[in-house]
């Protein structure tokens, strides 16, 4: 009997950073970038664009900005033109205004010292260096929310303002802002945040057709011929389709029902392996989200994990909270901290959607937020954290 | 300065090596990089800056060093370093 070694042909192409070269169901959105960025290739730094995208988990907004950054950057090369598009993700810098400036000048001056300078020196010295490069910067912030929800309106109010500053000097700075939804920038004074709302891309979920496609093209580049029929590649557009028309959620189904498929040495990715692959991922919270995390975040996370792990209900008090993240603080070795900052850690998290919360209304004494876990199952948080975390 | 005298200095190579390697630097990283302390490496940059041997770009606080390319004695200097 043969045997089948594997169902893919490259697993690469179902990476979730993986940007395709065409992106399917997107080509208005794609095309409107195009349409606000001429200028940047027709006459550098006459204008800089601030650009939104919004759009909800899964619909596009990462890919459609790094696909359109990539060809932007490829067309500038030919023209001449000192362009380049930078994609930050703000979540991953924690959403530290600081953290952001500093990868921007570690592209352009890799060995840039990385203390001594205050954000604002930090984006004054940006601005020199493409000054004197003749350099123009797209500057794509992903997860835009997380930068607002930790600095508040300055960073986006100094990034829009910055060129002001210098009226006679080209325009080398543009943004293409990425967010989920719009409500985080009611927090922005409203002169920058008409300036930012000019241009808004904002993708719509995915309909069960269009993701159809979208895992079709995938599936002719990940995988061999004929190993995925026609009732897996359904199966998956609709059950992503559920999850907010969420692409990103049915790339990673397809990628673990092939893993399933292979694992149990089947020549074809059928629909049992979806299902199988279905059970095994929560859409809403990704792992590297939770990985991403500070070590103390991780703590407090790992504490309410052991609450609901322990104990069938829907909230705990904050109080309840504290009380096991200190235990897990002293089991690692590891100072707490501080109520405060155990309170912005709690927004934190709920800002990204691992944990909900909600202030305690009738029948409970006096007002406590409550702090809930919908997303991910706590024993599989608990298990995912202490893997992660080191003992000192 | 006689170039008996220029080379004389380990600290002065050290730096003419790590900013070869690296581009550009600040003294701090160099001091890191070369293992020599601040006020050494300090003068001795003050001492190549005379010479036109580096040259520093200014951020704000922080002046970032490199070598002076243009300089055919630092492209000879360089030359000797790669094939050494």
């Amino acid at each position: 009997m043969q045997r089948y070694r594997t169902v893919f042909k490259d697993e690469a192409k179902l990476d979730i950073a993986y940007v395709p070269p065409r992106l399917i169901h997107r080509e208005d959105e794609y095309r409107l970038l195009w349409e606000f960025f001429r200028l940047a290739l027709e006459s550098p730094g006459r204008m800089s664009q601030r650009v939104l995208i919004t759009g909800k988990v899964g619909t596009g907004k990462t890919a459609l900005s790094q696909r359109f950054g990539m060809n932007l950057e490829k067309e500038a090369r030919k023209r001449g033109i000192n362009l380049h598009y930078l994609h930050i993700n703000c979540r991953e810098n924690r959403g530290r205004f600081f953290l952001i400036l500093l990868n921007i000048l570690l592209h352009f001056k890799p060995n840039f010292p990385r203390r001594g300078l205050s954000s604002e020196e930090l984006l004054y010295a940006l601005m020199d260096i493409l000054e004197e490069e003749n350099a123009y910067l797209i500057l794509a912030l992903d997860e835009l929310e997380s930068l607002i929800l930790a600095e508040g309106t300055e960073p986006i109010y100094k990034l829009t303002r910055m060129q002001e500053a210098r009226p006679e000097k080209p325009r080398r700075l543009s943004l293409i802002c990425i967010l989920r939804a719009l409500e985080p920038l009611e927090r922005l004074d409203e002169s920058t945040r008409s300036t930012l709302q000019r241009n808004i891309i904002h993708l719509e979920e995915y309909s069960k057709a269009q993701l159809v496609d979208i895992i079709c093209d995938r599936v002719e580049m990940a995988f061999h011929e004929g190993t995925v029929p026609e009732e897996t590649i359904e199966i998956i557009a609709e059950l992503a389709e559920r999850e907010g028309g969420n692409a990103r959620y049915a790339i990673e189904l397809l990628w673990r029902a092939g893993k399933y498929a292979d694992a149990k040495e089947l020549p074809e990715v059928y629909p049992e392996c979806v299902r199988m692959a279905a059970a095994s991922i929560y859409p809403t919270v990704r792992k590297d989200e939770i990985l991403s995390l500070s070590q103390h975040q991780q703590f407090l996370l790992l504490a309410i994990a052991r609450i609901f792990n322990q104990n069938p209900k829907a909230y705990a008090t904050m109080g309840e909270i504290e009380q096991a993240y200190r235990i897990v603080c002293e089991e690692y070795g590891e100072k707490p901290k501080s109520h405060t900052q155990i309170w912005k850690y709690i927004r934190q998290l709920s800002a990204i959607g691992i944990i909900d919360t909600k202030i305690s209304g009738v029948g409970q004494r006096g007002k406590t937020t409550l702090i809930g876990l919908h997303q991910i199952p706590a024993s599989k948080l608990e298990r995912m954290l202490s893997q992660t975390l080191k003992f000192n | 300065m006689e170039i008996e005298e220029f080379l004389a200095s380990k600290t002065r190579i050290k730096i003419i090596k790590v900013l070869h390697e690296l581009g550009e630097l600040n003294i701090r990283k160099i001091c890191q990089r070369i293992g020599s302390a601040y006020s050494i490496v300090r003068k001795n940059l003050e001492l190549m800056e005379e010479l036109d041997i580096v040259h520093y770009k200014r951020y704000g606080r922080i002046r970032l060093y490199s070598l002076n390319n243009d300089n055919p004695k630092v492209r000879l200097l360089t030359r000797l370093i790669e094939i050494w």
